[in-house]
């Protein structure tokens, strides 16, 4: 039934009176002259009537009493705050980030941003998983967020920017909604920067800001609680900002500082009876916060504010668990030890999931490339210590934990075959004694000073908004002052920036020119949105430049993460990266600050780029990374390190390998030269773990074996695995600037040796891969405790030139206190 | 602003839209009740953060095209967590019978085409007369063109007529 007359899209225009002017009274002409048309607009307009009244038919459903509300409390707050004084008082909504430079002036609405930012993160989550668990209780997730102090704007714009692929949702609302939101334009996605760059000023500001914010919205209420409420709320932010949650369960703990706010922190609801939690310790807090209003810049009072926030938060958090055994549902009441880990939206981790028990039936080979990185240590050390708050359990590679610390391995005699000497112990496991528990170390060869080849450096220093903290670009100058001072004219330093736009700050220039190189240093300043992309392709070209045949050519990246604005997505990135290294410029990245901190992608790009990744969250760890291990930092003497492991099945039953969960390679890649491994510096050292499972040991932690095949008989043990051997370690390596592999291979016998005779080196290993299992809520971290780990690692601090044993000690506590697992 | 008092006014708003709103994300999201709630709760908050007066003079766009940003957002996560209907125990607020259709049997009908028509010609279908939404709104809303939009509301038209009278 395809009348031609039908093709025209004017009939059902015409029907519903979408036809204007000209067109309009055209197509009325056409009507009157043609019948056959009238009647077809007729038609449609009765079939558009029909089916108006058929969706009409469908309304029957209508908002939940409780959402509506939620949505009405939020419309009578939204009238409050615009009626603001503190608001017009910055300029208005869109006005707002380009004006927040003024610290003092707009202490205030930093807060209002900081507040609406906090409660803001709730908003996602807490929306879908409540109802889910609430079942036919009253479903009303938003109602939690209707928050009292909400800068309506910010928050607009900062959940927007929370959320992954949120601008493309955004890029479907109307366009002045954008403007409001201060976005500018779609693709800046950087916002996220600057609401971190806001944080520095919204910390000390906030306390202030939040006061007089509130007390121009609370008249109703006494002063003083109010004052209080708002400190608590404000300080929350700061929370919230450090502590990315985004998916974790403890996020709808958080519930806690909603609007539900006075009762948890005990404030005394108007007239009514104190709440549960500690009411003296908010007041005391907030007392302490009253001496350190906005102090300038002056760096003593912000590290006593800090010192105060921490405490602060550590008082929220014991009401909290009280709070949540009060409440003691399943929702809120779990995941007290869950780490959440500090970060704002920007924060990325790749999930892990631990490598599991395998039979050596089945899988008798296990392969892994290297991994010399300690990025992830010096992350968790950083949430522990400065954010007080458990990592994310995604954020702990343990491997890169081991590796973080030295063992004291002895190097490759002098003339050695090999770059680097590999040694296999085996010894009980300490939190499972029917398994044994093998460690392989290998040594990378250390270079005399005379021997360091000369460096080509191209620091690519990213000077965006969000690197002006005092962790972050402060940090970067530091440690490349204390570079510098080891290298001399036969090295060359070049720096380039990225912001908004890529910059050749400094050409390379021979290392003994020192004044000219911290010139251009201490000159670097934060400003504008990230272009990671042009950054680092000016960079390899600097490097291509002055490139030193025999020497070491290397970019070293200096970021606090996102690669936004510009080139490209995380491929693209890769694969400069890897043809580059190809060329012979290898990849150093350099983590700094905590938010925004693309952890995933540093980690790939920098194993693509024949490099490493370390995070410096510390002069100390700069120290560490730029001085001590400069010659491992600078100088390659090995790359695509692979190591597989041959079980013996007379021996072993079963393997884990602990750690190296996204390092673990196809047991065909090992004999692949075309397969990219870990690289591994001059005196760099390598740990890894196994837990073996014994012969004729039940394997409980894993699936039942599949059954023998039908057709085939394979896994026979041969001669071979009647000796005595446990293993056999086969290593794969490339010369810095070769192609093909050489292969080092040894069999590795167990001498039975009990965890306790062990020397304190394995010992130590032990009690940090035992951490990192604790960290993750590992399932196979047996019977062992945090206590368990700190005993062990304390028993095996050993000389510890600079401490770090020690400090991982004192790690170690923190974690048990925060988990409140302490003895 | 104006002097009217905004609770008012937003009351006005979620009674004028809750229901052409949450029909509309529902119908989006497949038949999810509870991810319409939430969309159209989120609409609803976000439209008491936004201007008002620069939203009030054509706010049927404006809500539909956050909702439908809201809905768009919820079902890119919605891969990475299905979520299953039958885990919600929720009370089944049947439809009352439509009156406003006599013949009972027609509508039955232009029931079923309207669900075999795409999803772009049912979207269109409903912001217009559901709605109310005109086609230059309604390309604001989609990202079509207003052209397009005419196209695809026709076409609608003409494939519910074939349905009917075939």
């Amino acid at each position: 039934m395809s009348d031609p007359i039908w093709n025209d899209p004017r009939i059902t225009a015409y029907a519903l009176g979408e036809l204007a002017g000209d067109e309009k009274s055209r197509f009325e002409g056409e009507l009157q002259a043609d019948p056959v048309l009238a009647e077809a607009v007729e038609e449609a307009r009765r079939l558009t009537d029909q089916l108006r009244s058929l969706f009409a038919g469908e309304h029957h459903d209508e908002l939940d009493p409780q959402r509506r509300e939620a949505v009405l409390a939020q419309a009578s707050e939204a009238e409050v705050a615009s009626a603001d004084p503190m608001r017009m008082a910055s300029g208005g909504r869109s006005g707002f980030w380009h004006r927040y430079s003024a610290p003092l002036a707009l202490a205030a609405s930093v807060g209002v941003i900081a507040v609406g930012f906090a409660m803001t993160r709730r908003l996602t989550p807490l929306g879908r998983q409540t109802m889910m668990r609430t079942n036919d209780a009253a479903p009303a997730p938003a109602s939690r967020v209707a928050a009292p102090l909400g800068g309506p704007v910010m928050r607009e714009q900062a959940e927007g920017l929370s959320r992954d692929g949120a601008i493309d949702s955004l890029g479907d609302a109307p366009a002045d909604q954008l403007n409001a939101n201060g976005l500018n334009g779609l693709h800046d996605r950087f916002s996220v920067e600057r609401l971190a760059e806001a944080q520095a000023q919204a910390e000390v500001g906030s306390g202030k800001a939040a006061e007089s914010v509130l007390s121009q919205r609370e008249k109703s209420r006494d002063v003083k609680e109010a004052k209080m409420e708002g400190k608590v709320q404000a300080d929350d932010y700061a929370l919230a900002v450090t502590a990315n949650a985004g998916l974790s369960k403890r996020e709808r703990g958080d519930l806690v500082v909603q609007p539900l706010p006075a009762m948890p922190f005990g404030i005394p609801a108007p007239g009514g009876a104190p709440g549960p939690g500690k009411p003296q310790a908010a007041g005391e807090s907030s007392g302490k916060v009253e001496e350190f209003r906005w102090l300038g810049s002056d760096v003593a009072s912000r590290r006593e504010l800090e010192a105060v926030r921490a405490e602060m938060r550590t008082k929220m958090r014991a009401s909290q668990a009280e709070f949540d055994k009060m409440v003691g549902d399943a929702p809120f009441g779990e995941a007290i030890d869950e780490g959440r880990g500090p970060g704002i939206p920007g924060d990325r981790f790749e999930p892990i999931t631990d490598n599991p028990f395998l039979r050596v039936g089945e899988q008798p080979l296990s392969t892994f490339s290297v991994d010399v990185d300690t990025a992830s240590y010096s992350k968790v050390r950083d949430y522990l210590v400065r954010a007080h708050e458990l990592p994310r359990p995604d954020a702990v590679r343990i491997e890169e934990m081991l590796n973080y610390f030295d063992y004291g391995y002895a190097p490759p005699e002098a003339g050695a075959e090999h770059p680097f000497a590999a040694r296999v112990e085996i010894v009980t496991c300490p939190w499972n004694v029917d398994h044994r528990l093998a460690r392989i170390a290998l040594q990378g060869k250390r270079l005399q000073a005379e021997q360091r080849p000369p460096c080509n450096l191209v620091f690519l220093i990213d000077t965006s908004g969000s690197m002006d903290a005092p962790n972050k670009l402060p940090l970067v100058q530091e440690g490349m002052q204390l570079l510098l001072s080891k290298l001399d004219r036969d090295d060359r330093v070049a720096i380039v920036t990225y912001a908004g736009s890529a910059g050749l700050v400094l050409d390379a220039t021979p290392g003994d020119e020192s004044a000219k190189i911290r010139r251009a240093l201490t000159e670097l300043a934060a400003g504008g949105s990230t272009n990671g992309g042009a950054g680092i392709t000016l960079a390899y070209q600097t490097a291509r430049d002055h490139f030193i045949a025999g020497g070491a050519n290397r970019v070293i990246l200096c970021t606090d993460g996102d690669f936004n604005v510009g080139t490209t997505g995380t491929d693209e990135l890769v694969r400069i990266v890897e043809r580059e290294a190809k060329g012979g410029v290898f990849l150093t990245v350099l983590g700094f600050g905590m938010g925004n901190h693309n952890d995933a992608m540093l980690e790939q790009i920098s194993g693509r780029g024949n490099g490493n990744y370390a995070f410096i969250d510390t002069d100390k760890e700069a120290r560490k990374v730029l001085v001590q291990q400069a010659d491992a930092t600078l100088v390659t003497i090995a790359k695509d390190v692979k190591l597989q492991i041959e079980f013996n099945p007379n021996r072993v039953a079963a393997y884990r390998l602990i750690g190296y969960e996204n390092r673990v390679l196809a047991k065909e890649d090992f004999n692949d030269d075309k397969k990219d491994a870990g690289e591994i510096g001059a005196g760099h050292s390598v740990t890894a773990l196994y837990e073996i499972v014994p012969a004729g040991k039940e394997v409980d932690a894993i699936s039942p074996p599949v059954d023998t095949l039908k057709y085939q008989s394979v896994g026979k043990p041969n001669d071979a695995a009647a000796s005595d051997e446990t293993m056999t370690l086969k290593l794969r390596y490339k010369a810095p600037d070769g192609d093909t592999s050489r292969l080092v291979e040894f069999p590795v016998t167990d001498t039975g040796k009990g965890f306790d005779d062990a020397d304190i080196h394995v010992r130590f290993a032990a009690a940090v891969a035992g951490f990192g299992m604790k960290l993750r809520s590992s399932p196979y971290a047996g019977k062992w405790t945090l206590a368990d780990v700190r005993k062990t690692a304390a028993a095996a601090i050993g000389d510890d030139p600079h401490g770090l044993r020690a400090e991982f000690v004192e790690l170690v506590r923190a974690a048990a206190t925060l988990r409140s697992e302490n003895e | 602003m104006t002097d009217q008092p905004t609770e008012s006014w937003a009351e006005r708003v979620v009674t004028r839209f809750e229901r052409p709103l949450l029909a509309y994300a529902c119908r989006m999201l497949h038949g999810d009740r509870v991810g319409a709630q939430d969309a159209v709760q989120e609409t609803f908050l976000r439209l008491c953060r936004a201007d008002r007066d620069s939203i009030e003079p054509r706010l049927a766009a404006w809500l539909f095209s956050v909702c439908r940003s809201r809905v768009i957002d919820m079902q890119r996560t919605r891969s990475a967590t299905p979520t299953d209907p039958s885990t919600f125990d929720f009370p089944d607020r049947a439809p009352e019978v439509a009156q406003t259709l006599c013949d009972a049997e027609e509508r039955t009908l232009l029931s079923a085409g309207v669900a075999r028509l795409t999803v772009k010609q049912q979207e269109v279908l409903r912001l217009r007369l559901d709605a109310g939404l005109s086609y230059r709104e309604i390309a604001e809303v989609t990202g079509m063109t207003v052209s397009n939009v005419g196209f695809h509301l026709h076409e609608a038209v003409c494939n519910l007529r074939r349905h009917m009278t075939g």
